[in-house]
């Protein structure tokens, strides 16, 4: 008990003397969950208006296999990538593996189904019809898209969080592919393992803290959204 | 602008949807497309206003197919096309911002201008900065009306526009339609359930059943002579029978089992033992205590069954009394509705038990196979 507690002293005093490494981890964390995020959304976005507002033979089977994906264990994840871009892999050329671009492309892969299915849920449920009032009030397709995507930001959004939440806490498949460098590829997760089998505490707790409140923080953000969202 | 579609098709999931649907809208009228609820209204609405694609078939603007348009051409002819659904969408804005939605996308220059305009029409001014989310449907309708109008367009759409509205916001949005037509000369396409609606201020019906269009042409032709017994019993006609045709001393009457009405004679029913279906609308029948001495070629001894009173309006059920032993027809007894004022029923004393004579003529019956 003591243990805990003198490492929860120490772990405070860190988080507010904005100590260099905690805050190196922490700013690299969000670097690479955020880039994923975004590389993430850039495909899961247009795929999920894609499947909401044109209907195709084979639509519902990738809705599917989406939301099967959404389960797929991210260590999974994490080999495939390593075998892709490690050296003797078929990206091995581009010298990927343990930097921090390794760790955003097993993050956004990580992050795309999740977002997909979440966007393709809100978008199917009034898509059709915000596409068909739009259209009946003479909107061209680039206005009437434009227009879906207005009226579905929120839980546009509310998908986007959810899916940065995901990856910004994922340990295994970051640790796999990053390699947990010291300064290069360390973020909060795969740190706070490392030094919670170090016995170094203190550290493990300041950027437990603060993944907690990040945790606590989008939670609050999701809930906004959803009070803003239909 | 001139809409006409000829043998549409379209299926979902394999359902037969719409069936060889051919229909002519008429140009700066009321056009009543009636039906009961699954009979492909909406379907035909999303088909004729472009929203939806039909299997087959061909939809013609001003004598111009469908098909043959561009994306662009198809979006200049959508812009002059207004729908209001049942249930419309209103976007997550305000009021003023849903008005004004269309018209910004065609980059109007006179947005504002336009948007009070219609806002003061449908009476929703005073709350035009509330969100459109939080209006009740009557209200949610009337946004929805002005949404399209605002916009001008040459022929309006409206399906079911008033099925879930209160009589108040029905009676608002009945008389706008009406002034909408009257005014601005638009096509008005009107789907509705509401019979009373589409004889009010239909001028053309098209009766629709299970995705086929049985039976069009003007209110008062198909309400007086429907041609089928489903759109004899959804247009509430009244009486509805069904009989054979005999031929007694040179003349076609229609064995109805009870009695044999005189008809039209008619060369196609000249077969005798032909089996026919017979309309006659409650108006078309004199209820008397004596019989009558008149032109008209059918009256009957019968007995009142029953007697309501329908928002004003007498409605009398009358059996008739005199059997014909000889009937062939298999038919059990039937009745007769009447419809009379509540002085008439008072002056002559009408009771339920009561002997009366009712009268029709031959030309008031409507005959079909």
């Amino acid at each position: 008990m003591e243990n805990i507690l003198s490492g929860l002293v120490r772990a405070l005093k860190l988080i507010i003397s904005l100590d260099r490494e905690v805050f190196g981890i922490v700013l690299l964390s969000f670097f690479i969950s955020l880039t994923a995020t975004f590389f993430s959304s850039l495909f899961s976005l247009p795929l999920s208006l894609l499947l909401a507002l044109k209907k195709f033979r084979g639509n519902k089977l990738i809705g599917n296999i989406l939301n099967s994906l959404m389960a797929i264990p991210a260590v999974a994840i994490g080999l495939l990538v390593y075998l892709l871009i490690s050296r003797r892999g078929p990206l091995g050329a581009l010298g990927l593996l343990y930097t921090p671009w390794a760790m955003v492309i097993a993050q956004a892969l990580l992050a795309t189904p999740i977002i997909t299915s979440l966007s393709l849920e809100t978008l199917n449920k009034f898509g059709p019809m915000v596409k068909e009032t739009a259209e009946s009030l003479g909107a061209s397709g680039t206005q009437m898209v434009l227009t879906v995507i207005n009226e579905a930001k929120s839980s546009l959004i509310a998908g986007l969080v959810v899916g940065f939440a995901r990856v910004i806490g994922e340990t295994g498949m970051t640790m796999m592919v990053g390699g947990n460098i010291k300064g290069a590829t360390r973020v909060m997760t795969t740190a706070i393992a490392l030094e919670t089998m170090k016995g170094n505490f203190e550290l493990a707790i300041a950027l437990g803290i603060i993944l907690l409140t990040v945790a606590f923080v989008v939670n609050n953000i999701l809930q906004l959204f959803e009070g803003a969202g239909r | 602008m001139n809409i006409k579609a000829v043998k549409i098709c379209r299926s979902f999931n394999g359902k037969e949807v719409l069936r060889n649907i051919d229909i002519d809208i008429a140009e700066g009228r009321i056009n009543c497309v009636i039906g009961p609820n699954g009979a492909g209204k909406t379907t035909l609405f999303k088909i004729l206003t472009l929203l939806d694609k039909a299997d087959s078939g061909e939809v013609y603007f001003d004598g111009i197919p469908s098909s043959r348009l561009s994306l662009r051409d198809k979006l200049k002819l959508r812009r002059k096309i207004g729908i209001v659904m049942q249930s419309p969408l209103m976007f997550n804005h305000s009021i003023w911002k849903n008005v004004s939605y269309g018209l910004k996308l065609r980059k109007d220059s006179n947005v504002e201008g336009k948007v009070e305009k219609w806002l003061g029409i449908v009476e929703l001014n005073h709350i035009k900065d509330q969100r459109a989310q939080t209006l009740s449907s009557g209200e949610a309708q009337r946004v929805a009306l002005a949404r399209s109008m605002v916009l001008e367009p040459e022929v309006l759409f409206l399906d079911e526009p008033m099925a879930n509205l209160d009589p108040l916001s029905t009676k608002i949005m009945e008389g706008l339609i009406v002034k909408m037509q009257k005014e601005l000369n638009v096509t008005i396409v009107l789907a509705t359930h509401n019979l009373l609606q589409a004889r009010r201020f239909g001028q053309m019906v098209f009766v629709l059943r299970e995705g086929e269009v049985i039976q069009q042409g003007t209110a008062e032709r198909v309400f007086r002579y429907p041609n089928s017994s489903f759109a004899a019993g959804f247009l509430e006609v009244g009486n509805l029978f069904q009989g054979k045709v005999v031929i007694e001393e040179g003349i076609q009457k229609l064995d109805l089992g009870s009695i044999r009405i005189e008809i039209i004679p008619r060369t196609e029913f000249e077969k005798e033992e032909a089996s026919l279906f017979a309309t006659l609308r409650p108006e078309d029948i004199l209820l008397s205590q004596e019989p009558l001495h008149s032109s008209a070629r059918n009256s009957f001894p019968g007995e009142v069954v029953k007697i309501e009173d329908r928002a004003g309006i007498i409605w009398v059920t009358v059996e008739p009394v005199s059997p014909f032993p000889n009937s062939k027809s298999e038919a059990g007894s039937i009745q007769f509705t009447a419809v009379i004022t509540k002085r008439s029923k008072e002056e002559m004393e009408l009771k339920v038990g009561m002997k009366v004579y009712f009268t029709f003529k031959a030309s008031a019956v409507n005959l079909f196979m």
